[in-house]
């Protein structure tokens, strides 16, 4: 650890001291060395809870991305469980803290699968009438305090995930935006919140491409060696892109949009998707308990296993995207000082709870 | 021996007789050692035979004195004459005398001693006795009063010299009526007894008039016939000249407050008071017996008043009378003097963090203004040399203040005083990030004034009326952004305020103090965020720990009021030696709002009113054992209305009621020397009814807050105090409190967050001569309370760690050291006063942690550390 002062001479009767000082910690989220969990993808990205039972009914897909220092795992047994135990508001955790406790406890629905890549039914408790929503969600007793909502509105069912690592616990809080009705709008505003709101998608990362060759998108993991061949020490800068999303509802862009459903534009809606972009969404405002339109911030997590990242993390606020409707974010990498095959991950994010990500293979020579 | 003590006896009378003893003479009646001379112990004048006294003789008597082994006279003999009338004076007064027995071999025994009898004429004295004399001093600077008029009923007058004395000669004996007056000072009338024959010497004290200095004597007609009922059994008044020389408070009086016992040290940048484990909102502040909002500005850098307005701050940390409630800690009572009445004076002085003026000056022969301003630039000169750390840790304001004062004299022993007084602070800090989620905005606003109004009549039987009606307005706004988390709350209100005083001596050893506590407050508040921000006193969470993303918002108003009569007796007892202070205050309090659950659809806003009633007896003992030995003790009860901020019905509970508290107290004082002294005090507060997030997984509607906690705070304090005399004063106080916290029945004793175990601190300060003054401060302080963190998850949706957290409380933050130096240099031209000073903070260069913090997944951890060497210059100019 490097203790960092702020003092730098005795400019001006020492003004500068009134910098407070803190701490430099020389680790990096962004530097992955041991085996991580460094995402988890559910899709759909948004679902709502009903009853398994239901004819059509779909399970939820989750995807955990792990590292290590060699690249992408795919075989690691993730002890999968949703937590149904809300949290007091005394608790400032984003999950109560119960539901690390114990690897099994009553509150605790474990999946029936380990993995990387399991499927799962959300909660849905027929007797007592227990779900999501209103376990997590607006749909309390009538004596009970509704949670609150996250700044896009939405609600999240936790999913917490386990890998033992022989006594050793890697402990993770995945989440599920779960799809639920309203808190305190009267039942037009509601209508029109019904009519205008799309289930988020995933976002998908479209292309990374490196300084050196702005027109080559490099090659995922899966597809091999990403093609880009740096020297040693050498710093490259990073551009990662995601799709732009029409700004404007239109019939026949490929995107069902608000107001737009099988009978106005079956051509988009007939088999129904969102933007992988930051997609237009509609929120309900809890000042002014109107619908108003939002936009998705992207978030991006970078990761590497050898060598510097800039910032471990980018991405567009929600005020970026709505005023110059950004699809993209940059970063530069500073090549390892040795020559060796290192990886790249990036990890897209965006505000209502979706994810998606690429890894790259990188050869420093 | 005898003969020297018999030389003493005389010495005060008219004639000296000059006696001796021969010791070698002494002529033991038995065989053995003389191991013990007989010693004279009751002497018996001889009567001057008055032929022998017109004749204008004097001689010498000789004497065989035969003493019994009881000391007692069996014979006397003349060995040589003088006359026959000396000779017979002289032989019927030795027979009177009394000895301590002679001892030989260690036993009592008989012995004939020679004595020597003196019969010596003095100049008898002319004109009459002085009987009756004392000095006047400074009852701050101790310095002697020239020219004030002390006045003895029935006697005469006399002027004080230029050592302050006065004296009065053959005063008949019996009480005196004695009456002190001068320009520039209050008159004041006290009442001695003077024995039969005796000599009477005193010595008073008396302070200065700040309302109406430089006026004739014809104006000062009052007089204090009725004290003050010392309100506050236990509490430590600072004075104005002595606070500006604190060292680490750069002139600014009310920032000593910091630095007295009970008092804990403030977090780095919070200014918060922490006063005997009570929570910085539960110790109150008052101007002029109005109730602020805040007393310092942001980051408690300066207080929000300006020094130069300040007469005197006192700080009672508990215990105190029933003048003043709402509150379960401390209470700070600022008061603020008069205009000066003498001509145009001013000052005008700056430093690195600010700047500021004063004006005061008579408008007419009965009317006086003062105004002052400062406007702080701590912020700009920051920008110019600090790394960009600044605005992520310290919070540097942007503020100012202004204060106006009227006074105007309505006629004798009647005025009417206008105080003006406002307060700004902003603040805006924007930590940019790559990442949307770590950029951090916040601005802050804190504001409010305040206008009283206090009109003062005493009457000619010594009672005496105050009415003070107040109003002003407070606002308070906190808009921040964390990532995509918008965060804000605003709380705007109105406050109306009206108290009124009268105060008698309803008998001559019994004051009574009543009046009449109004207070009222609407306000208009809105929040949005999540319901875990802004952290309460009891949540577990961590330095730098990002806040949750769930969000809601609520806008409600409320009003709060309070009608509270109250009495105080000072009943003095045993020759004004014990004072018994009982005294009571009915408090009704009413509170009400217009949500009493949240919006939900078209369901309208439902109201509520609540009213809860407190009756809180109040008793104070002070016992003046002997001149310079005191005990005290008090014991009271004292309410508290809920926080606006906390009656929201989505991030409180418009339910919740008054909480209570419980003070115990007893102490003591003693007087070394007039100037030096050491209090000792131990206490016991236990508070009840106090407000505590719900703990319950689904909490109830409206019911984000619950009223289930308790605290206990216990513990002593030390004082050693030395006043400012001869340009020194300084301090020495030790604080040991505990201050615990139960959020919810059934759950541990926890540490309170503010909980500092030790607070000690010495303050010095001499001046040197030739305008040179140094001062020094020494401050120890244990570390707050802190939550470990033993292990960590990280959140996939939010790509963060979140720390899960070992026993609240359990660990602490280092404890805090640091010494701090003044040096000033004060230069005067005429009438103008200069002083430039040198203030540096720190000068050890010790890094004191102020919190920890840790790095991104929990797994290593350091601290913030405070302020470096900080060397602060300031100048002052003063007419």
């Amino acid at each position: 650890m490097v203790i960092r002062t702020t003092s730098t001479g005795l400019a001006v009767v020492l003004l500068v001291t009134l910098a407070a000082c803190k701490p430099e910690f020389d680790e990096r989220t962004s530097l992955v060395r041991d085996e991580r969990i460094l995402a988890v993808r559910s899709a759909p990205a948004e679902a709502q809870p009903l009853d398994p039972a239901l004819p059509g009914y779909v399970p939820l897909a989750y995807t955990a991305l792990v590292a290590d220092k060699d690249g992408t795992k795919s075989n690691v047994p993730i002890e999968w469980a949703y937590c149904t135990l809300p949290k007091p508001v005394s608790e400032l955790n984003d999950v109560n803290q119960l539901c690390f406790s114990s690897r099994t406890a009553p509150y605790l629905k474990p999946f029936a699968m380990t993995g990387t890549s399991v499927s799962a039914d959300l909660p849905w408790d027929t007797t007592q009438g227990e779900n999501g929503c209103n376990q997590f969600g607006p749909d309390v007793p009538a004596t009970g305090r509704p949670a609150d909502p996250d700044s896009t509105g939405g609600y999240y069912q936790p999913v917490r995930l386990i890998v033992d690592r022989g006594g050793r616990f890697d402990l993770e809080l995945a989440e599920t935006r779960i799809k639920c009705n309203l808190p305190g709008a009267t039942p037009s505003v509601f209508g029109e919140y019904e009519n205008r709101y799309r289930l988020n998608q995933n976002p998908e990362l479209d292309t990374l491409v490196a300084s050196s060759d702005p027109t080559l998108a490099l090659k995922t993991e899966e597809e091999g060696d990403s093609g880009l061949v740096v020297g040693v020490g050498a710093a490259v800068s990073l551009t990662a892109s995601w799709a732009a999303c029409p700004t404007t509802p239109e019939c026949g862009n490929g995107f069902c949009e608000e107001r737009e459903d099988k009978t106005a534009c079956p051509a988009d809606c007939t088999t129904p998707k969102g933007c992988t972009g930051s997609e237009p969404y509609v929120h309900f405002d809890l000042t002014t308990r109107t619908v108003v339109p939002r936009r998705e911030a992207m978030r991006l997590s970078w990761y590497t296993t050898a060598g510097t990242l800039r910032d471990d993390r980018t991405g567009s606020t929600e005020e970026d995207v709505v005023a110059r409707n950004s699809s993209s974010s940059e970063n530069v990498w500073s090549a390892p000082t040795t020559p060796q095959t290192a990886t790249l991950w990036v990890v897209l994010r965006d505000s209502r709870g979706g994810s998606s990500w690429k890894a790259y293979r990188v050869t420093v020579q | 021996m005898a003969g020297v003590l018999a030389l003493s006896i005389c010495a005060n009378q008219g004639v000296v007789l000059a006696q001796s003893t021969s010791g070698p003479n002494e002529t033991p009646t038995r065989q053995g050692k003389l191991t013990k001379p007989p010693k004279l112990v009751q002497f018996v004048e001889a009567p001057y035979p008055e032929s022998e006294k017109l004749a204008g003789k004097m001689a010498s008597v000789i004497l065989q004195i035969a003493i019994n082994d009881k000391g007692v006279v069996d014979d006397v003999a003349v060995v040589q004459s003088a006359s026959p009338a000396f000779d017979l004076a002289a032989l019927e007064a030795a027979k009177k005398f009394v000895f301590e027995p002679a001892e030989i071999d260690n036993r009592p025994s008989p012995v004939k001693i020679t004595y020597k009898y003196d019969f010596v004429l003095k100049e008898e004295p002319v004109g009459p006795i002085i009987n009756f004399e004392g000095v006047i001093r400074d009852r701050a600077t101790k310095k002697a009063i020239e020219g004030l008029k002390v006045a003895v009923e029935g006697v005469g007058e006399a002027i004080t010299d230029d050592e302050g004395h006065f004296e009065f000669e053959e005063v008949p004996d019996g009480k005196l009526t004695v009456t002190i007056s001068g320009p520039g000072f209050t008159t004041i009338t006290t009442e001695e007894n003077l024995e039969e024959g005796k000599h009477l010497e005193v010595r008073y004290t008396v302070t200065p008039k700040e309302d109406k200095p430089g006026e004739s004597d014809s104006d000062e007609e009052v007089v204090i016939v009725a004290p003050r009922i010392k309100k506050e059994v236990i509490s430590t008044e600072i004075k104005v000249e002595e606070g500006k020389r604190v060292p680490g408070t750069q002139g600014d009086t009310l920032k000593v407050v910091q630095n007295l016992p009970g008092v804990a040290r403030a977090a780095f940048g919070s200014g918060q008071l922490v006063v005997w484990g009570a929570a910085p909102q539960d110790t109150r502040v008052y101007v002029d017996g109005v109730r602020v909002p805040l007393l310092y500005h942001g980051g408690g850098l300066r207080s929000t008043i300006n020094s130069d307005m300040v007469r005197a701050i006192d700080l009672a940390p508990g215990g105190y009378g029933s003048e003043f409630g709402r509150g379960l800690g401390g209470l700070v009572t600022v008061e603020t003097r008069s205009p000066r009445a003498d001509g145009f004076h001013g000052y005008v002085a700056a430093d690195i963090i600010d700047a500021s003026a004063m004006l005061e000056m008579p408008v007419s022969g009965s009317t006086r203004v003062a105004v002052a301003g400062r406007q702080s630039y701590l912020d700009r000169d920051l920008k110019l040399f600090t790394s960009k750390d600044v605005g992520d840790f310290v919070p540097i304001p942007t503020y100012y203040d202004a204060q106006l004062k009227i006074e105007h004299d309505l006629g004798q022993n009647e005025s009417l005083q206008i105080f003006g007084l406002l307060s700004n602070d902003d603040l805006v800090r924007t930590v940019t990030n790559p990442d949307p989620a770590q950029t951090k905005r916040e601005e802050t606003h804190a504001s409010f004034n305040r206008l009283i109004a206090r009109y003062r009549r005493q009457f000619d039987d010594g009672s005496s009326v105050t009415l003070t009606p107040s109003i002003g307005t407070d606002h308070q706004s906190t808009v921040a952004r964390f990532g995509g988390s918008p965060t804000s709350l605003d709380n705007k209100g109105t406050a109306y305020g009206l108290r009124a005083t009268y105060r008698s001596k309803i008998a001559p050893s019994i004051s009574v103090l009543a009046g009449l506590d109004i207070e009222a407050q609407t306000a208009s508040l809105s929040r949005q965020g999540s319901v875990t921000l802004p952290a309460r006193e009891g949540d577990i969470h961590v330095f730098g720990q990002q806040p949750g993303d769930q969000t809601n918002v609520d806008a409600w108003t409320t009003t709060m009021a309070s009608l509270a009569p109250y009495a105080q007796l000072d009943i003095a007892l045993f020759g004004d030696k014990l004072h018994v202070i009982p005294g009571v205050r009915l408090e009704p309090y009413l509170t009400g709002g217009n949500r009493l659950v949240p919006v939900a659809a078209d369901r309208p806003s439902t109201g509520f009113m609540n009213q809860d009633t407190a009756v809180d007896p109040r008793l104070a003992i002070r016992w003046q054992a002997t001149p310079r030995a005191s005990m005290k003790a008090a014991f009271g009860i004292y309410h508290q209305a809920p926080l606006a901020e906390d009656l929201s019905s989505v991030f409180g509970n418009p339910m919740l009621g008054i909480s209570s508290a419980r003070h115990a107290l007893a102490g003591g004082t003693v007087k070394f020397t007039d100037l030096l002294s050491l209090e000792l005090v131990g206490f016991y507060s236990k508070s009840n009814d106090l407000v505590s997030r719900s703990a319950l997984t689904t909490p109830g509607l409206a019911q984000a807050l619950l009223q289930e906690g308790e605290g206990r705070a216990y513990g002593g304090q030390l004082l050693l105090r030395h006043e400012l005399s001869k340009g020194f004063f300084g301090w020495a106080s030790y604080s040991l409190i505990r201050s615990e916290r139960k959020d919810h029945p059934g759950r541990e004793w926890r540490l309170f967050d503010f909980d500092q175990t030790h607070v000690a601190t010495v303050v010095a300060s001499y001046e040197l001569g030739l305008g040179f003054e140094v001062g020094a401060r020494f401050r120890y302080a244990s570390g707050f309370p802190r939550t470990s963190v033993p292990a960590a998850f990280t959140s996939l949706r939010r790509d963060l760690d979140e720390p899960f957290f070992g026993k609240q409380n359990a660990v602490r933050i280092p404890d805090f050291v640091q010494a701090d130096v003044r040096v000033a240099k004060r230069f005067t031209f005429g009438t103008t006063k200069a002083e430039v000073y040198l203030d540096v903070q720190n000068v050890t260069n010790r890094r004191n942690p102020e919190d920890i913090i840790y790095n991104y997944n929990y797994s290593q951890q350091g601290y913030i550390t405070g302020l470096p060497i900080l060397p602060v210059v300031g100048a002052r100019i003063e007419w």
